[in-house]
């Protein structure tokens, strides 16, 4: 079923900067997709758009074939988003009463928080710093916090706006491991992963690539990454497996996109 | 990662004024600031008052962890303006002072001034201890219901009480963060070449603007990234919500009330009598030499 449907949405600032043009596509429920670009292609402004912080200039959308405004409260609920810099998302003054924000605004019953909380922030790996200040945390810990207030809001679609991109490698995987767990979660909830790092592209079904403001690509990563005319086209780095094995090819070698490193490096060996 | 005090941050410590009901300590703060602002008759009873307080504020300091010693380090920024407003002082003529200290190229400086503006600027220094006890014990988020607690009759007139607490406690937690941004903007400045250490106070002014632009842009950007977070997470201004924490009075707010309270109503009663205390105690002791 149909989650999320974009049909024909611009975004124009001052009528003459087009950010979005024309914009029509659907994200199914459960679905994992990942959205990259240049800088100023628009990514983070179609993240904002689809949960609604910004309203389009043109277009309508739907959620569950339903049509959606900046008023709609009630659909707006079933959206979360992790933005950038860890900081700027924190509210509270511990890690447990910024879970709890989003709780309050929800009007939860204060005596079903505390289950809720420990219950998210266990599935963060964070239940053992629920009394900690934001300044005790790590840059990756705060996004965790971050992605524990959303997903303790029952959401069913989550979007990443470059959520790693002000994290250490540290971080980085701490985040991705966080995604991992999400995307085997039961209630299958549906992930957006605004990114510029190829190999979070990875851990997504879908790639949508945003180029001169418009989708240009909307496929597998797989095939995206295998396809080296459409990658210099759009200009974007493959992850570095896909890179390695394109170039060993070129080098003769019988190595295959579906090898493991350590199979490539045998194969090498051999 | 630090662990650092920070200037307006809460510190997480399990001491009996981390304890004590968020309201009360609002109310606390309110009337020890009207007692430190009241005048107590002389000079020296005013200044031993004074010091008394300090002597007050130093302890709950001490019972709540504070360090004295890294609060001076984080109002470092501040000294110029405490000098600034202590010089003021001492160089404002008043027909009253008739002590000459000293005389600077045929102007007088009086002793009354000069005890007058040592005295401002202790009243500043409590006034800022006590804010520190104040935000170093209380979360920003307690802050804020205390405030909404304390405002709700304004509600009668539709004043937006919760919209302006959350404002309040938005603040209280961006404290730090802007201090953070102000040091990494002076360094990054510093290391282009920037000098805030040298030259003369108007040459300064104009390098401490390559410090005040990126701030307040950086501010505003921060405000525009918290506001989305806010909203993504169902933030509504004036819209009704639920609370995490259940506020309740206990017992040890009780007794911290009565003696608090006490305290103030014994200074409140002090500052309208207006005792020379020195005279007073010089009675005393007359007296019981007398009666010996």
């Amino acid at each position: 079923m149909k989650l999320i449907e974009l049909k024909n949405v611009s975004l124009i600032y001052n009528k003459k900067d087009v950010v979005l043009n024309n914009i029509s596509f659907s994200i199914n429920e459960g679905e994992i997709i990942s959205i990259i670009g240049e800088n100023g292609s628009g990514k983070s402004t179609l993240g904002k758009l689809i949960t609604k912080l910004i309203e389009p200039t043109k277009g309508e959308l739907f959620f569950k074939n339903k049509s959606y405004s900046i008023s709609n409260e009630e659909i707006r609920k079933n959206f979360g988003m992790i933005f950038q810099n860890p900081d700027n998302q924190f509210i509270g003054n511990t890690v447990e009463d910024d879970v709890a924000f989003g709780l309050e605004n929800r009007c939860i019953n204060p005596k079903d928080m505390p289950k809720i909380i420990d219950e998210k922030l266990n599935l963060v790996d964070m239940i053992n710093y629920k009394k900690y200040q934001p300044n005790l945390l790590s840059g990756g810990q705060k996004q965790r916090v971050a992605i524990a207030s959303n997903i303790a809001l029952n959401l069913s679609l989550l979007i990443f706006d470059e959520a790693t991109s002000m994290l250490d490698p540290k971080g980085e995987l701490e985040v991705s491991n966080i995604i991992e767990k999400l995307k085997k979660a039961d209630n299958k909830m549906t992930l957006i992963i605004i990114t510029h790092n190829m190999e979070e592209v990875l851990l997504t079904n879908r790639v949508l690539v945003l180029k001169d403001q418009k989708i240009s690509y909307d496929g597998k990563p797989d095939d995206l990454f295998k396809n080296e005319e459409l990658l210099k086209t759009l200009n974007i780095n493959p992850p570095f497996k896909y890179e390695l094995v394109t170039k060993l090819k070129k080098a003769g070698f019988a190595v295959d996109f579906n090898d493991s490193l350590k199979s490539i490096k045998d194969k090498i060996w051999q | 990662m630090g662990n650092e005090f920070v200037f307006g941050n809460y510190t997480p410590y399990n001491t009996i004024i981390h304890k004590i009901d968020c309201r009360l300590k609002l109310f606390f703060l309110v009337i020890l600031m009207v007692a430190v602002f009241f005048s107590y008759g002389t000079f020296v009873t005013t200044l031993i008052i004074d010091g008394i307080l300090l002597v007050l504020i130093s302890i709950i300091m001490f019972i709540s962890k504070i360090k004295f010693i890294t609060i001076l380090k984080s109002l470092k920024f501040i000294w110029i303006t405490f000098l600034f407003i202590f010089l003021i002082n001492i160089f404002l003529p008043n027909k009253n002072y008739i002590t000459i200290a000293f005389d600077i190229y045929g102007y007088n400086i009086y002793w009354e001034s000069i005890l007058q503006s040592f005295r401002i600027l202790l009243r500043l220094i409590m006034m800022i201890l006590l804010t520190v006890i104040l935000t170093s014990t209380t979360k920003s988020t307690d802050l804020s219901f205390a405030l909404e607690w304390y405002m709700y009759p304004l509600k009668l007139i539709k004043f937006p009480v919760s919209d302006f607490a959350m404002i309040i406690s938005l603040v209280l937690r961006c404290i730090p963060l802007i201090l953070n941004e102000t040091t990494r903007i002076k360094k990054a400045q510093e290391s282009r070449g920037a000098n805030f250490t040298t030259g003369n106070i108007f040459k300064r002014i104009i390098t401490f603007t390559s410090i005040i632009v990126p701030l307040l842009l950086s501010a505003i950007s921060r405000s525009l990234d918290m506001a989305d977070a806010m909203t993504i997470r169902g933030f509504i201004p004036s819209k009704k919500r639920t609370r995490y924490h259940i506020y309740k009075f206990s017992l040890a707010d009780l007794f911290s009330f009565i003696f608090v309270s006490g305290c103030c109503c014994f200074l409140f009663y002090l500052a309208y009598m207006q005792f020379d205390l020195l005279e007073v105690l010089f009675n005393f002791t007359s007296t019981i030499t007398v009666l010996r």
